[in-house]
């Protein structure tokens, strides 16, 4: 049976992710461990990360202090705006990398890549503002505007790295290599919706994250941290089974 | 355009601007910090290109509280710099000996590790990891755990860039991209570096309330992060229409433990 786990191509995956997950957990419960020190000036106690994983592990990621509401339901609750919100953005992000990597089978002229990568490099929390501050003067904001907008301003922002990782990938095929790039750049994407969501009123999780700084409710905030390094790892690890192989650092 | 001229040029243009702004900060030190009593009259002053009557010798202008935004500019743009460097050295330290030992068998180890170092949005554990830290108050601590804490979760880059054997240089120039960015986010909410002491993120979250009167306290932090990131984009690309890495040469850590 061991021999047979260790030719299934799946199973060292999903030993790997689980391996990764592990990683990621530890890393939150050292930072929360830290914060105990920090603020509380005891030693550090080794065995709340062991501790920490396994509740992780068995679903109980605490509660918040400002609503005293179970942190892994406050951020599924809020999910879905920030589905819709990234699904856009990587389908315009897809959009404008399969366009470009049709005309580069013609050569683009590097100067338009330059100016491709003039443009993705405005900082990423300084364009929605400013589409934000936009909308507010010209009274655009509306529920489709809320998310062509800051659709557009992350896709803008996205787009260079994005396009990146799905030539470094150019020798497999065009859903191969989309899959592949967008799980690579899953992190990414959460760090800039992230910031988006602060400044368009999006109910998502990026915003739950920001409420959980401004009343500095920490088992919030590292439920909000946690929850993006977990699903980072569960979408390589996707990427990883249904492409056929694991996905490198980079 | 060739494409290794620009990226050296883009390299010189970086180091030049990081040593304007190290003699800039040195030299304009006391005008980062002191209101000027004497024009200021309670409004920003102006950029001398636009007015160059009111600007009361300020090039770029005051900021809401009489500040002069080049020598801010230059005490932040320094900082920023220098805290990229710090941290793509410790990355590159990290990440080069992760790198080489993964080369061999450790590679089915120190993947899974890198892959869960590198699962965390950037700004999203700095933030976490500042406030765990040091809290919101001290700027010297507080620095000094910026300083070692992008190095340590951007490392996973050197070392896939070793084990793809893309150049280091690259992957150096790869790292700092995201640090400057986390790091003006992490400065933007409010956590990291404290002011008084100025940085490009601090001087865009203080300029956005005044945006009407004095946009040009946000438009030139801005442009210049833009800039800055921008060569580093354009130091980090080995070709601008050839695929920079034509796939893996090496087995994947699945491939390994298969064979």
């Amino acid at each position: 049976m061991w021999a047979a786990l260790r030719r299934s191509r799946v199973a060292i995956l999903f030993v790997s992710a689980v391996a990764e997950a592990l990683v990621a957990t530890a890393i939150v419960a050292s930072s929360l461990t830290l914060l105990e020190l920090t603020y509380h000036r005891r030693t550090i106690d080794w065995w709340f990360i062991p501790y920490f994983i396994w509740h992780v592990a068995i679903g109980r990621w605490g509660h918040s202090l400002s609503n005293t509401e179970p942190v892994l339901t406050a951020i599924v609750e809020r999910l879905l705006p920030s589905i819709e919100l990234f699904t856009f953005t990587l389908a315009l992000v897809a959009i404008a990398t399969f366009a470009i990597s049709a005309i580069r089978n013609r050569r683009i002229s590097n100067g338009v890549a330059v100016l491709i990568c003039a443009a993705s490099s405005v900082p990423f929390f300084v364009s929605p503002f400013a589409a934000d501050y936009v909308a507010a003067t010209r009274h655009l904001h509306s529920p489709l505007a809320d998310l062509v907008l800051p659709g557009f301003v992350s896709a803008i922002a996205l787009f260079w790295d994005f396009n990146r990782s799905y030539r470094a990938e150019a020798k497999r095929t065009p859903l191969g290599a989309f899959v592949r790039s967008t799980a690579r750049e899953l992190p990414r994407f959460i760090a800039v919706l992230g910031i988006v969501e602060l400044f368009f009123p999006r109910p998502g999780v990026g915003r739950l994250f920001h409420q959980g700084l401004g009343q500095q409710d920490y088992p919030l905030i590292a439920g909000a941290v946690l929850f993006a390094a977990l699903l980072s790892v569960a979408a390589r690890f996707a990427a990883g089974v249904l492409t056929g192989d694991a996905l490198e650092p980079s | 355009m060739h494409l290794n001229r620009l990226r050296w040029g883009a390299i010189g243009a970086l180091v030049a601007l990081f040593a304007i702004c190290a003699i800039g900060a040195r030299f304009q030190s006391d005008a980062a910090f002191t209101i000027d009593n004497v024009h200021w009259a309670g409004n920003p002053l102006p950029p001398c290109f636009i007015d160059a009557h009111s600007c009361g010798g300020h090039l770029l202008g005051t900021d809401e509280n009489g500040r002069d935004v080049l020598a801010r500019l230059f005490a932040g743009t320094a900082l920023a710099l220098e805290l990229a460097a710090t941290n793509v050295a410790m990355a590159l330290a990290i990440g080069l000996f992760a790198g080489v030992a993964a080369s061999g068998r450790a590679r089915r180890w120190v993947a899974p590790i890198a892959n869960g170092f590198i699962a965390f949005p950037l700004w999203i554990i700095a933030v976490l990891f500042v406030i765990a830290t040091t809290g919101r108050d001290s700027t010297a601590s507080s620095w000094f755990t910026l300083a070692i804490g992008y190095g340590c979760f951007m490392w996973p880059l050197v070392a896939g860039a070793v084990l793809r054997k893309r150049s280091v240089l690259e992957a150096a120039f790869d790292v700092a991209v995201p640090i400057l960015l986390a790091d003006a986010v992490v400065n933007f909410l409010g956590y990291g570096v404290q002011p008084p002491q100025p940085t490009l993120g601090n001087m865009l979250v203080h300029g956005e309330s005044n945006i009407e009167v004095a946009p040009w306290v946000v438009i030139v932090p801005t442009a210049l992060l833009t800039l800055i990131v921008f060569l580093c984009r354009l130091a980090a690309i080995p070709s601008l229409n050839q695929t920079p890495d034509q796939g893996t040469e090496h087995p994947s850590p699945a491939h390994s433990v298969t064979n």
